[in-house]
């Protein structure tokens, strides 16, 4: 999780190419689009979108897609498409709980639920930080074809994260499939 | 410049297994202040391991390692030097020490030792390094440049990125830690076999544990830190500790080895490390110390089911009906124990068999009631009824 906030961060402190865009916005590979808030960045890569609105150290919500045979980092585990929304948070869980970068990880809750009309999963877990700040995230996943996609938001647990749940919310309930 | 200097120092300890030292028994000319820093800094970093959530907790097994540590211990070292052990959850190989004598192991080395004398073996090395006052000549050698401040920035950048000092250093400064840490791993041998052979352990079993880890390290194809990390090569290793064995007259003579009461006192361990081989995908190793776990206590139903998941989550030929085949035994073993009903349940669900799989999950759901998963199988229980009721005939 640090690791892939540190990858982000790079560019941000080069010359990142951050948007300030509002309404809809196509992520990468023009897989799906959401509606970007009032007053938040953005920032894409080829296989995310990233959005924050003070700086992705304090909030941001990440969308991703991946396609089911890329390897994870931890884990050597696989996610395929004949598994279960819970099959799929397990493997999720597995390579989180493996990083060595999340300590004190808890998971608060792991349930099924609907995402733009798929089955799919909802987990919501804290962990510690290298700098030791507990950080909080809503992670909602679920397999369509021979892609995973994964709808997460992460912010600082005390202050930040219930701050901006709404906001997240209206971006999940925004998201839709282009194809 | 400096603060960054301590932590490299401790991303190096936990990234090479450079092991840190016992500062008063070290040599060369560190001042008071750099060993009070340094005791500090590892202060601070034990506290952050101990509350990290990553501790296997189980009191007996703790009891049992202090005893060997005692064991091993000089009858006269520094006593701000106090040895204590403790177990991380990790699969990987490896075991490390603070500079105050906190001494850390994973359950992936647990899991591959056979029995005291090879644990012994882990822990006395790791002493040697404490003893000598290693991390300070670590420390010393990065103040005295002898590694370029590039290097140091750029291994601090790693492990402050998390990747544990798996990405390349560039090659020079790599050279000089290595070249300096061989021959700190030698001195730790050296000392180690001392405190083995003062103890009474079987040294044959030290290196019949090099030649087993440098097995598996080879066969899994994965980066052991204790293994690769290592400095000198494990056939090095191995002649040093035959010379050394030689030189005290104790080749050929039978020593402590104590596999029982070892097996006994690491079992829960060795399940937990079945256990995180399964969540990183290595399927093979999580099935053999699940085996080895049935071994020490047969028809322990939490194992079973273990073996139940291995196979449903490999997911190849046969493997779904191995797994219910071990399911079923645990539940024969244990009928008031949740999970293998739940495991059952899925596979009967993904098979289309609605009234095995009803069945299956309310059994899961009476004997557990509050499960963490509690949604998703009620869901699971909506589904079969409404396609068991689309089945039924019309009256």
């Amino acid at each position: 999780m640090k690791r892939f906030l540190f990858i982000l961060l790079i560019p941000l402190t080069a010359c990142a190419p951050w948007t300030r865009v509002t309404g809809p916005c196509e992520g990468p590979a023009h897989h799906f689009s959401v509606e970007i808030p009032d007053g938040w960045m953005k920032f894409d890569s080829d296989s995310y979108m990233l959005i924050s609105r003070d700086g992705p150290f304090l909030q941001y919500i990440l969308v991703q897609t991946r396609n089911l045979e890329t390897p994870f980092v931890h884990t050597k585990r696989k996610l395929n498409k004949s598994m279960l929304p819970q099959e799929a948070a397990e493997v999720i869980l597995d390579d989180l709980s493996l990083d060595r970068a999340v300590r004190n990880l808890h998971i608060l809750e792991n349930a099924p639920a609907q995402i733009a009309h798929q089955d799919g999963f909802t987990i919501i877990f804290t962990y510690k930080n290298g700098e030791g700040l507990v950080l909080k995230t809503l992670y909602n996943g679920f397999i369509k074809g021979r892609m995973f996609y994964s709808i997460r938001y992460t912010a600082a647990e005390r202050h930040y994260f219930d701050k901006d749940l709404a906001t997240f919310k209206k971006v999940l309930a925004g998201f839709r499939f282009l194809e | 410049m400096k603060k960054a200097l301590m932590i490299l120092i401790f991303c190096s300890i936990l990234a090479i297994d450079a092991r840190a030292g016992q500062l008063h028994a070290a040599e060369g000319s560190a001042s008071p202040r750099d060993v009070k820093r340094l005791m500090l800094e590892a202060a601070k970093e034990e506290q952050v391991l101990n509350q990290s959530g990553l501790i296997y907790e189980d009191p007996d097994l703790g009891h049992y390692l202090e005893c060997v540590v005692r064991n091993l211990q000089p009858a006269r070292f520094n006593a701000d030097l106090s040895f204590r052990v403790k177990v991380i959850k990790d699969p990987r190989l490896n075991a490390f020490v603070f500079p105050d004598g906190a001494i850390y192991v994973n359950t992936g080395m647990l899991a591959h030792i056979e029995n005291e004398a090879q644990l012994a073996m882990i822990l006395a090395h790791e002493m040697g390094h404490a003893l000598m006052g290693h991390a300070l000549k670590i420390f010393e050698t990065l103040k005295s440049g002898a590694v370029p401040c590039a290097a140091i920035q750029e291994r601090f950048t790693q492990s402050a990125a998390g990747t544990g000092g798996s990405s390349p250093v560039s090659k020079g400064s790599a050279v000089s830690i290595e070249a300096y840490s061989g021959s700190l791993e030698q001195e730790a041998d050296r000392v180690g076999l001392e405190l083995l052979i003062n103890a009474g352990y079987d040294v044959e079993e030290g290196i019949n544990l090099f030649m087993h880890l440098e097995k598996e390290s080879v066969k899994e194809n994965i980066h052991e830190p204790f293994v690769s990390e290592t400095r000198h090569s494990v056939r090095d290793r191995m002649r040093n500790f035959e010379q050394f064995h030689h030189t005290h007259g104790g080749a050929g003579m039978p020593g402590i080895r104590r596999r029982d009461i070892f097996l006994l006192k690491t079992k829960g361990a060795l399940l937990e490390n079945a256990r995180l081989d399964l969540k990183l995908g290595r399927f093979t190793a999580a099935r053999m110390e699940a085996e080895k776990y049935l071994g020490i206590s047969p028809g322990d139903a939490k194992a079973l089911y273990l073996l139940g998941e291995i196979s449903r989550q490999k997911g190849q030929d046969g493997d779904i009906r191995r797994a219910k085949a071990f399911y079923k035994k645990a539940i024969s073993m244990d009928p008031s124990y949740a999970e293998p009903y739940r495991a059952l349940g899925l596979i009967q669900y993904k098979a289309g068999e609605m009234i095995l799989a009803e069945k299956s999950f309310q059994y899961c759901l009476s004997l557990s009631p509050n499960r963490p998963d509690k949604a998703y199988i009620q869901g699971y229980l909506r589904k079969c009824q409404e396609r068991g009721a689309k089945k039924r005939p019309c009256s």
